[in-house]
């Protein structure tokens, strides 16, 4: 069931969308994205290539592959309510690998009406299967207050990722 | 899949290194069209196939009034529009963090030009950072969306 645009309040928890990182899902996004960076690609180089102190020893996914998918489930809810995605900010903090399990998360902190629509706050965070924090941030969106202007029905939640554990 | 260069080794020789990027200098780019292509090739790669981007009939019927692109269409946008040259390209450029607003959907159909610079750059704790802006115009001159990133530069 589609939430209410009533439901976005302080402490609403966006569902989480949650997906299996394959290698497969790293190509198809490299290609979608026409981001071809080797770091995604090219598992010899990346075998030993060292940055810095750090040496991944296999390609990483895209960090904006990790931001689309919490951008997902926020649209997911918002876009049904007749609202609007407004902003999103994500910081990389932890690699993900291939098999890696990345599931985000979303909480409303803060609200307030501005004009005909609810402005929201939410804490936005995707972490892998092992809780570590692989980007984390904020995000911030409207909502209109009162009857929903949407006709359609809401399929987006059910249409979903195929990609689940 | 659009016609582009995907081996990012070709070009690495031409590419600025982090201390020949040149902070507050207009990066070249080209105009992107935005076709349906694009936008659902992107949300199928990210698992998303919100009725907003596949069914015009459902989307006709929303606050948009028709198809629209996923918010974060920026990023095939971004790596459409600049060069095989730029240093966005460089292999082994990590994306430490990114922030974007979004003042109106892009559309199928969508002429959009990026306006991109450096605005800084620093090394920090071992490592090369650059802070970058972009910003995506519309045929009208008109703001679509606008973006801030830090990169940790290779070289």
């Amino acid at each position: 069931m589609s939430p209410q645009a009533a439901a976005i309040e302080v402490g609403y928890e966006f569902p989480s969308v949650s997906v299996v990182v394959s290698r497969e899902m790293i190509s198809a996004y490299a290609a979608a994205s026409y981001d071809f960076n080797p770091l995604h690609l090219d598992e010899d180089w990346m075998a030993g290539a060292e940055f810095g102190s750090t040496r991944f020893g296999e390609v990483i996914a895209h960090g904006l592959m990790t931001y689309s998918l919490v951008t997902r489930m926020l649209t997911d809810v918002v876009y049904p309510l007749g609202g609007w995605h407004e902003r999103c900010e994500m910081r990389f903090t932890a690699p993900v690998r291939t098999g890696d399990i990345v599931t985000t998360y979303g909480v409303v902190n803060s609200v307030r009406t501005m004009g005909a629509q609810l402005l929201y706050a939410a804490a936005v965070r995707a972490e892998r299967q092992d809780a570590t924090v692989v980007a984390i941030g904020d995000a911030m969106g409207r909502v209109p207050i009162g009857p929903i202007r949407t006709r359609g029905t809401h399929r987006a939640a059910s249409a979903g990722g195929p990609i689940k554990p | 899949m659009m016609d582009v260069e995907t081996d990012f080794w070709k070009d690495e020789q031409r590419r600025a290194s982090w201390d020949e990027i040149e902070v507050g200098v207009e990066r070249q780019t080209r105009p992107v069209d935005v076709t349906l292509e694009i936008i659902q090739a992107y949300a199928r790669s990210i698992g998303d196939l919100n009725p907003m981007y596949f069914d015009e009939d459902y989307a006709k019927q929303t606050v948009f009034g028709g198809l629209i692109a996923p918010p974060t269409i920026h990023v095939p946008l971004l790596f459409l529009a600049t060069e095989v040259t730029d240093w966005m390209k460089t292999p082994g450029t990590i994306n430490a963090g990114q922030n974007w607003y979004y003042r109106r959907p892009a559309r199928p159909g969508d002429v959009l030009t990026l306006s991109a610079r450096a605005l800084d750059k620093l090394y920090r704790k071992e490592r090369l950072f650059v802070i970058h802006d972009n910003v995506f115009y519309d045929r009208d001159e008109n703001v679509v969306c606008a973006g801030r990133g830090w990169t940790v530069r290779p070289r």
